[in-house]
């Protein structure tokens, strides 16, 4: 630090964020954050421009394929140009007009010839290998199941289950939008181009569904009601807080008795039971994890307004005639504000686990939209675990890593912002 | 003391009391019955088991019915299992008990070593590594541990069962799955409540005297260390138990909160409300229990909860 910025006291949430910069783990988990939360945020444009594939649409032909695999977006699919040489190759019978037929075949022979690495249109187990859609088995085994005349490749024939890019069901219906004169082939003036595949990123779901695309929308659901909930808690927590703290007293004895109490209830089941029946509303249910959160922050706030009501400059704000809005909200709040914040950011996480909680019972947002307690219940039954075990581990991962980047954020600023609390 | 214990434990009935008035009002208010599920009863075999189960009457009359009964002990029938309420509780209640207090077993005998490791050299590697683990398992729930666990040690190695109850060894997992979160939120606690302590002047008179840096861990820091650990095992059961209903879906554990969420769906309004007041009545206990051994402890803190 250079002496002459030294004329003027360093702010203390200046010193702050210089004490949260060296702590690395907590920057990483900053940035990490952030990355998810636009994703998260930018979710439609995600889906339009990133993954192709849409939250709802599902591929019933292309069930169950691990990561990597790819398949026709239904639509936001990519043309490629009609002049293109492809195209002019995907016309088999060179009438000058594409069927549906016609379509899924050429996208088959260009998938094949997409993993055929040494190009004699056949594919061996070391091109399977490198195939990311060989997951769900060892190369050696799809070769052995797939292979029937026993040549140690797969031709065209016996791999078309592996390379069935655009089944001919797709392929028909997508024909039929560009098909204006219903003649069932797409002729010159209606051909709009090829489609281009688009990748599945984290693989598919039971119904052909995008991961990648579900991951991200699963963010904006279980991010957003991680947030509101702890709002609510927030609110909550202030208001009960202050009000014990400031009046202190009898007033004070008997709040903080009912938190006592209320510490001793079974808070989850209430909320199930809130769930089951009043069906799965999403504000229904961060009120509801919301108004389950709050103990712990009128905790924390009463604590604070009531060491802070008989300093010094309270008792002169009050001796000037200031209001006792004005004092709680202009002299205290901000005074409180760190461990309130510290708080507050160790509650979403908190809030967040219960949402997938719930989520993972089948009380949380419903089909076809997702959260990722809901993603991680799809892929923990016992059936799909370990033939599909990416519908578990990403889901999976990614909330953790969520969770513990906001753990890890919350912790370093405690350390910085309120390093006298030696809670956890 | 006998006075404060009484005191609470009337309080405790009050407390009960409104959850359960609580819950039966939920219920109530809620669409469906239990009888509409299924099948399409005829009207008057549908009239007659409303009869049976007194569904037919006045809400506030269903209440007292109810509340009366509960008086004489009688939990209400299970209207979808067609037995007593009560003897489906008691079967399902060991399997609950038993994972839970594994896992808080598990928390404390894992977790306030570890802290205690951490405590003992702070701010060195042994103190980091400790940390980030615990709060790598602090974030990490319990249904993505259950089907981790049951893909490597069920399915991969094939060293127990994915789920069900046949013996003691079906319940290692699910005790783990519900336990590593406590086990890491101990071992916090028991760090930080150490590293407090032993910069008290005691502490540092203990060192003087010339006692071994063992004695000095395990006499001097440890008792006062642990009491924030104390004070968590309370909520901490509670939190068990709840997060038992989850991990008895991944492990398919027949207890209590397999019962209850099928219960809630399926409208069995009895079955729902005894679950409700099993694990209303434990939770209370729990954390008299807890407050008890906690004014034992430290002699400061006193049942009413005001600081002698």
């Amino acid at each position: 630090m250079s002496g002459s910025a030294q004329s003027q006291p360093e702010s203390p949430s200046a010193r702050a964020w210089r004490g949260f910069k060296k702590n690395r783990l907590a920057m990483i988990s900053l940035v990490f954050l952030i990355v998810v939360s636009l994703l998260a945020i930018m979710q439609p444009l995600v889906e339009r421009y990133l993954t192709r594939f849409t939250v709802v649409e599902n591929h019933p032909c292309h069930r169950y394929l691990p990561p990597g695999a790819r398949g026709i977006p239904r639509d936001n699919f990519l043309l490629a140009p009609v002049a293109d040489e492809a195209s002019a190759r995907a016309d088999l019978n060179h009438d000058g007009a594409w069927t549906a037929l016609e379509l899924s075949e050429a996208l088959a022979h260009e998938e094949l010839a997409m993993l055929d690495a040494d190009g004699d249109s056949a594919l061996n187990a070391a091109e399977l290998d490198a195939a990311p859609r060989a997951l769900t088995a060892p190369a050696a085994a799809v070769l052995k199941t797939l292979d029937k005349d026993g040549s140690g490749t797969l031709n065209f024939v016996e791999a078309r289950i592996f390379i069935d890019l655009f089944p001919v069901g797709e392929a028909t219906a997508w024909t039929r939008r560009f098909d204006t004169d219903a003649d069932g082939k797409l002729s010159a003036s209606e051909f709009p181009g090829l489609p281009r595949p688009a990748t599945f990123w984290a693989g598919t779901d039971s119904l052909g569904r995008d991961l990648t695309v579900r991951l991200v929308y699963g963010a904006r659901v279980s991010l957003m009601v991680g947030l509101l909930a702890t709002l609510v808690s927030l609110v909550i927590g202030l208001i009960w807080g202050a009000v014990a703290g400031w009046n202190g007293g009898r007033i004070d004895a008997l709040m903080m008795r009912i938190v006592d109490v209320l510490y001793g209830l079974p808070f989850m089941f209430l909320v199930i039971l809130l769930m089951v029946v009043f069906g799965r509303d999403i504000r229904l249910l961060y009120i509801a994890i919301g108004a389950m959160s709050w103990l712990t922050m009128a905790r924390i706030v009463r604590g604070q307004v009531l060491a802070l009501r008989n300093l010094d400059y309270v008792q002169a704000a009050r001796a000037v005639g200031a209001s006792t809005t004005s004092i709680l909200f202009k002299h205290l709040l901000p005074n409180a504000l760190g461990p309130i914040l510290v708080y507050a950011t160790l509650t979403v996480p908190e809030t967040m686990l219960t949402e997938s909680f719930l989520s993972f019972l089948g009380l949380g947002v419903q089909a076809p939209y997702t959260s990722w307690g809901a993603l991680a219940n799809d892929g923990a039954r016992a059936g799909i675990m370990l033939t599909y075990p990416w519908l578990l581990l990403f889901p999976g991962t990614i909330l953790t890593l969520t969770l513990f980047a906001l753990n890890v954020v919350g912790e370093a600023l405690r350390d910085v912002l309120d390093p006298r609390s030696q809670n956890g | 003391m006998l006075r404060s214990l009484a005191a609470r434990l009337l309080q405790n009935l009050a407390v009960l009391f409104v959850v359960l008035s609580l819950s039966f009002l939920v219920m109530k208010l809620a669409p469906g019955s239990p009888l509409s599920k299924d099948r399409d009863l005829p009207p008057e075999i549908e009239a007659m088991l409303q009869e049976q189960y007194g569904l037919n009457k006045p809400l506030a009359e269903q209440y007292f019915d109810y509340v009366a009964r509960l008086a004489h002990g009688d939990l209400g029938p299970s209207i979808k299992q067609e037995a007593p309420v009560a003897d489906i509780l008691l079967a399902a209640l060991p399997y609950s008990l038993i994972t839970g207090l594994q896992a808080m077993a598990f928390a404390i005998l894992v977790g306030i070593p570890l802290g205690i490791l951490a405590a003992m050299r702070p701010r060195t590697f042994w103190d980091h590594a400790t940390m980030a683990i615990s709060t790598l398992a602090i974030s990490v729930p319990n249904f993505v541990l259950g089907p981790i666990l049951i893909l490597v040690f069920a399915l991969g190695l094939g060293w127990t069962r994915t789920g069900g109850w046949a013996g003691w060894s079906d319940s290692i997992l699910p005790s783990i799955s519900l336990g590593c979160f406590y086990m890491a939120y101990v071992s916090r606690l028991a760090r930080s409540g150490m590293l407090e302590v032993s910069k008290l002047d005691h502490v540092r008179t203990a060192r003087a005297k010339g006692a071994s840096e063992t004695r000095v861990v395990l006499v001097h820091i440890l008792r006062a260390g642990l009491l924030p650990v104390v004070s968590f095992l309370g909520p901490a059961f509670a939190a068990v138990l709840t997060g038992s209903v989850v991990v008895e879906r991944v492990f398919n554990v027949p207890g209590i909160g397999t019962f209850f969420v099928d219960a809630a769906f399926n409208r069995d309004y009895f079955l729902v409300l005894g679950a409700i007041l099993v694990y209303s009545v434990l939770l209370v206990m729990l954390n008299l229990a807890v407050d008890l051994v906690y004014s034992v402890i430290d002699p400061r803190i006193t049942l009413d909860g005001k600081q002698a």
